[in-house]
């Protein structure tokens, strides 16, 4: 059944953000990860959330979620949570590839998300999920087990299975961890081919910094206090940087691409 | 072959084994995606702590004056047992939303408090010997014709909810936070699936006894983990090794005169390891 507004609902508009996050202090029981945090997703914002580990990152996206309650403040969604679709592309190792469950039968799960108990997803549903699979370069291998995938491969059917949601915000969490070169390569072209064609949303977690910055058009920087969020072009800038790692570092150009490296004396002498 | 259906006692324990078998058999594909194995060995002690607080309250119920109380919960026992498994099926399955633990400590949390409950206020209770609590655990070869109705009833009707809730129980066992991420209500699922585990593990420890239920539980469930190459393999092949199992179980056990429960244990045994001999060879 469709989602229905409430008549005392305030009806959104097109320049509010699709989430909000307004001065909350995030984390696990009583211990806050992150304080302060303000945040906004637009629609068909390309959005990288970067910095190093243990800097909150994915306490963020699982606040934005609603996985997680925030301790103080609030995370608002444009029309109420319920309303806004997300696609959660887990980090793969998260997945249990023990249990034999093949790539269509993981797309098809985000069908069954999508429908009611007491329902089955059918040939259309099947149809559904063989054209995620299909989006992402996935159809030949859809019966083949999660666990005889390469992590790329499996990362890939992990997206399908968000496709399949027909998600309004779709959210990676660390999708080129552990990837060679190739591979994280071709994932980020496919994310990136994903937001372009649709204007899908898209909100994605990293530490690679030099991977994102490539791609995304707004930049979150977690590891100080608070978050440096805004348009790329804004947030990318050295001071920032240096900030965030606590190291001097060099942002330049290299065939094009944005390059970001620790400074070489001060990288030897730690 | 079969020359042991002419008894009846022997009659209905093939018949409640295989109700048993299928059940639970079904039932362990969701217990062993969950890692909660041990959530079998959890509710057979919530479910004697029942029986312990059933015999206390009849105790305390006799010498002090209510004997209607007193004689309700000294026939029915079994009553209280299955309301403290679902109590106890009810606070596991809610317990990522009250305390930050993995899902295998609070079962051991669950387990060591429940057997402790249950032997203090079994050493509480008037009349009752310490070892009284073994007598509420099954055996399969005493089995009475009421209870092969009661198991008649039971089994399929939790067969049908799993059922009809097989892809919300999946979706929440598999992945949560995906699913809670996309919408679904993983605490209710979770608390019905869990309800439906309480039910059918207590059902079956107090008919069958807590080895061959716990066997049920899970080593089927491995067989199909072992050779399936998808999920309807897992439960075709669970419920194949429970049910062949079971037969073959009873009648060495008659043939060799030993123990129907423990036999058939040996036979999931020997099936689960024939199983991983096959996925090996065909690897």
């Amino acid at each position: 059944m469709p989602w229905r507004r409430k008549p005392s609902d305030e009806l959104p508009t097109l320049s509010e953000p699709l989430v909000s996050v307004r001065d909350a202090d995030l984390g696990y029981g009583r211990r806050p990860v992150l304080r302060g945090v303000r945040l906004e997703i637009r629609e068909g914002e390309f959005l990288g959330i970067v910095g190093p580990n243990g800097a909150g990152k994915s306490t963020l996206l699982k606040t934005i979620l609603g996985l997680l309650r925030p301790m103080r403040g609030e995370v608002a969604c444009r029309g109420g949570r319920r309303s806004l679709r997300f696609g959660y592309v887990p980090q793969r190792e998260t997945v249990d590839t023990v249990f034999p469950v093949t790539a269509l039968e993981l797309a098809m799960t985000g069908r069954h998300a999508l429908e009611g108990p007491l329902s089955w997803p059918g040939r259309d549903g099947r149809k559904r999920a063989m054209e995620s699979l299909d989006r992402v370069g996935m159809a030949d291998r859809a019966n083949i087990l999660l666990r005889d995938l390469s992590g790329g491969q499996l990362q890939r059917v992990l997206i399908a299975r968000a496709l399949c949601l027909e998600p309004r915000v779709l959210v990676l969490d660390e999708p080129t961890n552990g990837m060679d070169l190739e591979s994280e390569h071709a994932l980020m072209e496919l994310i990136a081919a994903l937001h372009a064609q649709r204007a899908l949303t898209v909100v994605m977690v990293s530490h690679l910094l030099n991977v994102v910055v490539n791609y995304v058009r707004s930049l979150a920087l977690l590891g100080g206090p608070g978050v440096i969020s805004g348009p790329i072009s804004e947030v990318l800038t050295v001071e920032n940087l240096e900030r965030l790692y606590g190291t001097k570092v060099t942002l330049g150009e290299l065939d094009g691409r944005r390059v970001v490296l620790p400074c070489r004396e001060r990288h030897g002498a730690r | 072959m079969m020359e042991f259906l002419q008894l009846e006692f022997l009659r209905n324990a093939l018949v409640s084994s295989l109700l048993i078998g299928l059940m639970l058999s079904v039932m362990g594909i969701f217990v062993v995606l969950r890692r909660i194995v041990f959530v079998g060995a959890a509710l057979s002690q919530a479910s004697a702590a029942g029986i312990a607080l059933a015999m206390l309250a009849a105790g305390l119920a006799g010498s002090h004056g209510s004997p209607a109380l007193a004689s309700f919960v000294e026939v029915h026992p079994e009553t209280v047992a299955i309301a403290s498994t679902l109590l106890a099926a009810a606070l596991l399955s809610f317990r990522p939303r009250f305390v930050n633990l993995p899902s295998e400590g609070a079962i051991g949390l669950g387990y060591a408090f429940a057997s402790t409950l249950a032997i203090l206020l079994i050493a509480k209770a008037p009349g009752a010997e310490g070892d009284t609590l073994l007598l509420f655990y099954g055996n399969i070869l005493a089995v009475k014709p009421k209870e092969v109705v009661e198991l008649a009833v039971v089994c399929p009707t939790l067969l049908l909810v799993h059922a009809l809730f097989q892809k919300e129980f999946f979706m929440t066992s598999f992945n949560p936070e995906t699913a809670r991420a996309a919408g679904v209500r993983v605490g209710l699922w979770s608390f019905v699936l869990y309800l439906t585990l309480g039910f059918g593990i207590a059902t079956g420890i107090r008919v069958a006894g807590s080895l061959l239920a716990f066997s049920f539980l899970v080593v089927p469930a491995l067989a199909g983990i072992m050779i399936g190459r998808k999920s309807w393999h897992v439960m075709a092949t669970a419920v194949t090794v429970a049910l062949s199992s079971t037969f073959l179980g009873i009648e060495a056990s008659v043939r060799w005169d030993l123990p129907s429960g423990p036999t058939i244990v040996a036979a999931l045994l020997a099936e689960a390891g024939a199983v991983w001999a096959v996925a090996r060879f065909r690897h």
